[in-house]
């Protein structure tokens, strides 16, 4: 063990010589073409992605008003063909509801992912 | 002037990272094949390398080379391959304590182009640890801090796995020199 410290100038210096013949080239000449081309498409799916995030909060928040709006609306109305309405609304208000936090939840989860993954 | 391009690269232009693969496509790919030891492999693991550099580059951050940070992605890569492909550490030379650890006869007297075949050809042999540790320390010129940092292992592991492969690299160069002569003989 002790001799592999001791520095031994010429056997480095042959090793350093004989070790130069040792790089390869890369044998294909296409690679950097291929990985740049790679890149790009790479970069561009990013941005798809990045693109579809926005698009499903912008889809989300619009959609959120529109179900606000619906039940703003039908709110005066008391009875539809003799059912009355509080009645009707009560599992439709749980099901969106729990739609609506289910779909919040997995786009922050998407959002904060992207954000880490961005760095 | 590296220092520039990663930036450039950083600040998302893709064009400049082209500066990167030109200059270590040809040392990332002899890294890989060190370990490897298949030229399509090792093709594969570099690109693959580069991919993962480029994606993760705003994680580096200047406190080492590039190449040793890239280095280290391309034997962390080909580590994980060789694994796939369960090569057996077993399957390659390693020097004896009766092995002489100088250049074999007649090899002085070669031309560059046999000398750089034979050469290859027994760092093939060579286990993928001392192979990697070889050119990585007399080809790149790495220190053994340097090595220690691309592939992991301890600065007391590299300097052991050095010492192994400085003899088991003359015992290869023999064998093959030797059984290249039995044939013309």
């Amino acid at each position: 063990m002790f001799l592999m410290d001791i520095p031994n100038k010429n056997r480095d210096d042959e090793l350093k010589q004989l070790l130069g013949y040792s790089r390869l080239e890369m044998p294909f000449d296409d690679f950097e073409e291929r990985v740049m081309s790679h890149l790009k498409k790479e970069v561009q799916s990013e941005k798809s992605i990045d693109r579809s995030i926005r698009l499903s909060w912008l889809f989300f928040v619009l959609g959120t008003a529109f179900g606000l709006l619906v039940s703003v609306i039908i709110s005066p109305v008391t009875s539809i063909l003799g059912f009355s309405v509080s009645k009707l609304m009560i599992p439709l208000y749980i099901v969106g509801a729990t739609l609506l936090l289910l779909f919040f939840e997995q786009l922050v989860n998407i959002t904060i992912e992207r954000k880490k993954h961005r760095g | 002037m590296e220092e520039a391009y990663i930036r450039r690269v950083i600040e998302g232009d893709v064009e400049a990272f082209r500066f990167l693969v030109r200059k270590y496509q040809h040392m990332a790919f002899t890294v890989a094949m060190s370990v490897v030891k298949d030229e399509f492999t090792a093709e594969e693991v570099t690109q693959e390398a580069f991919i993962k550099a480029f994606v993760n580059l705003k994680q580096f951050r200047f406190q080492s080379k590039f190449s040793t940070w890239l280095y280290r992605i391309v034997v962390n890569l080909s580590f994980k391959q060789l694994k796939k492909l369960k090569l057996q550490e077993n399957n390659f030379i390693s020097a004896g304590p009766e092995d002489a650890d100088t250049t074999p006869d007649g090899f002085d007297k070669m031309n560059d182009t046999d000398r750089k075949f034979y050469i290859n050809k027994a760092l093939e042999i060579l286990s993928p640890k001392e192979s990697l540790a070889l050119r990585l320390f007399y080809l790149d010129e790495n220190s053994v801090d340097e090595i220690s940092n691309i592939t992991g292992w301890s600065e007391g592991n590299v300097k052991v796995i050095l010492f192994r492969a400085r003899k088991s690299f003359y015992a290869a160069l023999s064998k093959i020199l030797n059984k290249e002569m039995k044939t013309i003989l």
